[in-house]
């Protein structure tokens, strides 16, 4: 019998399945963004509101029941700051850290952290510093938790967490370093609410910002402003505060929303603005908003540390710093850091300088990666370990 | 140049020549200039594996008066194959060369550097990190001989200079030591992936500069580039218009 010996290319994506697809989202994005300007004007309402009464407003506002997180202002959140000039000597401060995750496909079960500090003086004549510290785990207590009351195994979050820590105590050295003659800004790369652990148990959740907090009692003491850096911020906590406003309700329950239709509810009217597009407009030239607070539970937590944030125009983007309290308060280092935070951005095209070297200094690429596990395997064979390949290991020929 | 402090580390080295990244950024030895690494000779024959024959059989007679006890060839072996040393000197052991190729780039090949449009002091002030982790100097040098045992050899050193090693510039006296014999020009006429004219101009310039620019040894080199060039006289020419002093 006649056999049809052809068989088609393999092919990993079939990307020709998904074409008319692609137009389509592309088409959604579109349309989205065209729906923008109605939803900005809609904003722009729920604003004026609240400036007409803010107390008013401040009373809805922490009476409502919300299903999302919501932000308070500190002041009317129409009012902006202008942008102040750099000091003529300052030094900022940065951390970052990587890391090389477990692999069970690998000889031996460890991973990597590795953290990186940086002090990059400007008009002090010192040099500037880096430093980075690799660390093997490898250990009993390493490669488990204390988590409670029992022994868990580290995974992708407690991993991230350490990690966490490492580069918290990375910048507590870079602080440590910096000459406080002058005026020192540390900047942290992204939220500075450690939302992530929220739901840990009460011990476990101690144990972590405990350490956390040294490093802003450190900064305190030391009148450092500490201020969490987060690019392209998706966040809407002040969004979700515009949509209480815009709420029709006497008082805002979700749980007992009238509106049955999705489409209808008043809320709707700002559903795809984020907090950053709501003020880009007011904050041209460098300006920054007013702070606000965030609801977050975590910051129940955080003793004199709590967290406030602003927003502010760099130019290329608007960016959400965050700070503590002490700082927020403190008009000095609040100028500080806002002035620091736009030159940085300016300096480095965009994104600070100062974290963009942390983040040269810490990140392990793939050739290191893979000398990494050579080295271990190598320290095996020749203290006359087993050596034990995963079979999808060595199909994948890594 | 302080001859007390190293001035570059070798991080990558083949018998005929090395690279050394600079200690300072934009601050290379001259072109044409001769530095030196330190050698420890004593150290050599540990490194090489012990020749002692497998058999009396695989002996060879007429190889055993030039062994030394470390199984490595001797000194005598030195001189039966390249003559008598050279210059009899109290130089520490070091392997000598010339540079002849500087550059300046990011240290990350994957971080191309941008335009700023910033003047330096400018670029000094606002942008430290650059000069201090995004760009390297390194430095590309020929040898061109080497000194062991109080003596001076215009010929490649056994082993070549080992990585992460320190590299100085010559003193004056130490430059005059090693250019007394001129064979390191047949060295740097041989080398052909570098402007060797160039880099033959400048050396001759260097060592006569360490004589107070002595005419004699301007001549004496002439001649000899004469002979090493005698079946290329526009080379020659070319060589001896850059050596005006």
């Amino acid at each position: 019998m006649f056999q049809l010996n052809f068989q088609p290319p393999i092919l990993m994506l079939e990307l020709a399945n998904i074409l008319l697809d692609i137009d389509a989202l592309g088409r959604m994005q579109a349309e989205t963004q065209n729906g923008m300007a109605c939803q900005l004007s809609a904003a722009e309402n729920a604003i004026s509101d609240i400036c007409k009464d803010p107390d008013a407003a401040r009373a809805r506002l922490n009476a409502a029941k919300t299903s999302w997180l919501t932000a308070d202002f500190t002041e009317l959140p129409s009012h902006t700051e202008s942008l102040p000039a750099v000091p003529e000597k300052f030094t900022v401060v940065a951390s970052d850290g990587s890391q090389i995750v477990p692999d069970k496909n690998q000889v031996a079960l460890c991973y990597l952290l590795n953290a990186s500090s940086i002090v990059l003086p400007y008009g002090t004549g010192a040099r500037p510093e880096a430093r980075s510290i690799p660390r093997l785990c490898y250990k009993d207590e390493d490669l488990f938790e204390r988590y409670e009351n029992k022994k868990v195994p580290v995974t992708d979050k407690f991993l991230a967490i350490r990690r966490t820590l490492a580069e918290s105590e990375a910048m507590e050295y870079a602080i440590s370093r910096a000459d406080t003659g002058s005026p020192v800004v540390a900047l942290w790369d992204g939220s500075l609410i450690h939302w992530s652990i929220e739901n840990e148990p009460a011990d476990y959740k101690e144990r972590v910002l405990s350490q956390l907090f040294r490093l802003f009692d450190l900064a305190q003491e030391r009148r450092i402003p500490i201020a969490g850096y987060i690019s392209d911020p998706g966040s809407r906590d002040f969004t979700n505060t515009l949509k209480v406003m815009l709420c029709d309700a006497a008082h805002v329950n979700c749980d007992n929303c009238p509106h049955q239709d999705e489409e209808t509810k008043p809320c709707n009217k700002v559903d795809r603005l984020k907090d950053s597009s709501v003020l880009k407009k007011r904050l041209q030239g460098g300006k920054r908003s007013v702070l606000f607070t965030s609801c977050s539970k975590i910051l129940n937590n955080y003793r004199q540390h709590k967290i406030l944030a602003f927003y502010m125009d760099i130019g290329s983007e608007i960016v959400r710093v965050e700070v503590p309290e002490w700082v927020a308060e403190d008009p000095e280092m609040l100028s500080l850091t806002h002035a620091v935070c736009y030159d940085q951005a300016q300096k480095g095209r965009g994104y600070p300088v100062a974290l963009t070297e942390a983040h040269e200094h810490a990140v392990v690429r793939g050739p290191e990666r893979a000398a990494f596990y050579q080295a271990i395997e190598h320290s095996c064979i020749k203290h006359g370990a087993r050596i034990q390949r995963s079979r999808k290991r060595i199909s994948k020929n890594y | 140049m302080a001859a007390t402090g190293y001035i570059g580390e070798v991080i990558e080295a083949s018998t005929t020549q090395f690279t050394a990244e600079s200690r300072e950024l934009y601050s290379p030895p001259p072109f044409g200039s001769f530095v030196k690494i330190p050698w420890k000779i004593e150290q050599a024959p540990e490194a090489l594996p012990q020749t002692s024959p497998a058999s009396q059989d695989d002996k060879d007679p007429f190889m055993e008066p030039f062994l030394d006890r470390a199984g490595s060839f001797s000194a005598d072996y030195r001189t039966a194959v390249h003559g008598e040393p050279e210059e009899v000197c109290n130089l520490q052991p070091a392997i000598y060369a010339i540079v002849h190729e500087a550059s300046t780039s990011p240290a990350d090949s994957s971080r191309r550097i941008r335009a700023y449009w910033k003047d330096e002091d400018q670029l000094d002030r606002e942008h430290p990190e650059i000069s201090e982790w995004m760009l390297v100097t390194h430095f590309k040098a020929v040898v061109i001989g080497y000194s062991a045992g109080g003596a001076v050899n215009q010929i490649l050193p056994p082993q070549p200079p080992k990585i992460l090693s320190h590299v100085y510039p010559c003193s004056t006296e130490e430059v005059r030591i090693i250019t007394k014999k001129l064979d390191f020009l047949r060295t740097l006429t041989g080398i052909g992936s570098m402007p060797a004219e160039e880099v033959i101009a400048a050396s001759i310039r260097e060592a006569c500069a360490a004589r107070n620019n002595s005419f004699d040894y301007l001549v004496s080199a002439g001649r000899e580039l004469a002979n090493l060039l005698k079946d290329d006289y526009d080379r020659l020419q070319a060589i001896i218009r850059r050596v005006q002093l």
